[in-house]
């Protein structure tokens, strides 16, 4: 009898309950199930359209510098799960293209974002590196994320840093927790750990970076045409250009460049990592000596120096939805 | 009931699917500010101007008609509601107020005709009570229950069934 309702009385019927109430209540039938998925992306649409700059935040150091001050603000890009409604032209990957070649069924929906990944640009908004992730550096960690909420985030740069290992050092780590804020100040969890970088990672992502032609930074820093210069890019710009580098086609699961906090993958950091051939002199890696540096990496035990960059945070999506629904953000 | 008082403002409301039983169409004359509790007939009385005070309804029986408008003619004097009260609704799913939880004490059928007739009508704040009401019968029951207390047929198979308990598990983190 309940069925004898139109859809739209139905979802009246449904909308007070919780999400995970009505995740139980979607095991009824078909047609419960299908009213219940598009009233959860109503949901999630909702509530990632009012996620605002000062919703998200980042903090990520090595265990030496803990830092004082604001977390990095995070300005949301994209949402897997949300791919398929939105015109934003910046998406590009493989959930979206399954989902502009097939119909929008319920049962592909919620399995869909089961899997789906909330994407974040963390931001400083001025120059220099941000996470301080080598113990030998002798400046003290500077954190520059303040006045940075613009939307447009034209003054704000990516979050990069540097990493040293020692001889025999295998790996170096981040103390990460992400942060949700809501309007009246309260906080979330949403998760925290430890990143760990491991000596081999550096190297893998390294390597990659200097096959790809892109990748290969340009020393004299003066040809404006080269693919990645020294001047911190406006990430705007920047962002662009990672769209069509990220490699299309890999869930976040299994993109390589992408380091979890713990081993639970809610929450990740993607990297972009250049080799750094000498601590000073040469600011980044540079092409002419690429086949070296990788000579030197094979020895385990030497120092090596990595330069780093924060691409984007990833967080998964139904964490953030259910966070967001305990009246941290609304 | 309508009838038994004296009506100052009287409107009179023809349901096109009569009542089972006697018709008097005494029993369907109502409080002007009653009926005006429905935006749909507030609006048609408006569009009609003074003069013309009956109005044939379709789409609702004439049971229903005389139940919903019994809720109506309880609520006429009540303030008008806000839109504030949108957001608070959306948590609170037991608050139903007395009358209202007695007066909805009937029938699955004639719950969902009342909805349904609320809606059509466009009684906002019957639409409420009449949706909470269902959602309490929700409340708190695991999918078969559901299932019996609404007599709908598990369309699932099982592996269907399996395969949306594992896409539903991040809601027990």
């Amino acid at each position: 009898m309940l069925l004898s309702l139109p859809n739209e009385l139905i979802l009246l019927v449904l909308d007070p309950f919780p999400t995970r109430s009505l995740l139980t209540f979607s095991l009824v039938c078909h047609r419960i199930h299908t009213i219940i998925a598009r009233l959860i992306h109503c949901r999630l649409y909702t509530a990632i359209s009012n996620l605002g700059a000062d919703n998200t935040f980042l903090e990520c150091y090595h265990p030496a510098f803990k830092p004082v001050g604001p977390y990095l603000k995070c300005a949301h890009l994209n949402t897997d799960a949300l791919c398929e409604n939105s015109d934003d032209s910046i998406v590009n990957n493989n959930h979206r293209r399954q989902s502009d070649s097939s119909q929008f069924t319920a049962p592909e929906y919620l399995s869909r974002l089961k899997a789906s990944y909330s994407h974040f640009l963390p931001l400083c908004c001025s120059q220099g590196p941000w996470i301080n992730t080598n113990i030998s550096i002798t400046t003290p960690p500077r954190y520059i994320a303040e006045e940075l909420a613009n939307t447009e985030h034209s003054n704000n740069v990516h979050i990069r840093g540097s990493i040293c290992l020692d001889e025999n050092e295998l790996f170096s780590q981040l103390i990460t927790t992400v942060w949700l804020w809501g309007r009246k100040k309260q906080r979330c969890m949403l998760d925290g750990g430890v990143v760990r970088i491991w000596r081999k990672w550096l190297r893998d992502r390294g390597r990659e970076k200097a096959t790809e032609r892109d990748w290969v930074v340009n020393d004299q820093g003066s040809d404006s045409s080269g693919d990645y210069d020294d001047n911190f890019p406006a990430p705007q710009a920047s962002l662009e250009k990672s769209s069509g580098e990220i490699r299309e086609n890999v869930h976040p699961w299994e993109d390589p460049s992408i380091l979890w906090i713990l081993g639970e993958k809610r929450a990740g950091l993607k990297f972009r990592v250049w080799h750094r051939r000498r601590p000073d002199g040469m600011p980044l890696g540079g092409g002419l000596g690429n086949d070296l540096a990788d000579n030197d990496d094979d020895n385990e035990n030497s120092p090596v120096n990595y330069d780093v960059e924060v691409q984007e945070l990833v967080i998964r999506t139904t964490a953030l939805l259910s966070a967001i629904e305990k009246g941290w953000c609304l | 009931m309508a009838t038994s008082k004296q009506i100052k403002d009287p409107v009179k409301l023809i349901p096109t699917i009569p009542p089972s039983g006697e018709f008097d169409i005494a029993n369907f004359t109502f409080e002007r500010k009653a009926v005006e509790r429905s935006i749909l007939l507030k609006n048609m009385l408006e569009d009609l101007g003074g003069t013309n005070t009956e109005i044939p309804i379709p789409n609702v029986k004439g049971d229903v008609l005389l139940k919903v408008m019994d809720w109506c003619d309880h609520h006429m004097n009540d303030p008008p509601t806000t839109g504030d009260e949108d957001n608070d609704s959306r948590r609170k799913t037991t608050d139903i107020e007395e009358w209202d939880q007695n007066f909805l004490q009937v029938d699955q059928e004639m719950l969902f005709e009342i909805i349904l007739a609320a809606n059509y009508l466009d009684i906002k704040a019957l639409l409420d009570i009449g949706c909470k009401t269902v959602a309490n019968m929700i409340k708190g029951k695991s999918p078969e229950e559901i299932r019996k207390t609404f007599n709908i047929q598990n369309d699932f198979t099982p592996e269907e069934e399996a395969q949306i308990r594992a896409e539903n598990e991040w809601a027990e983190e």
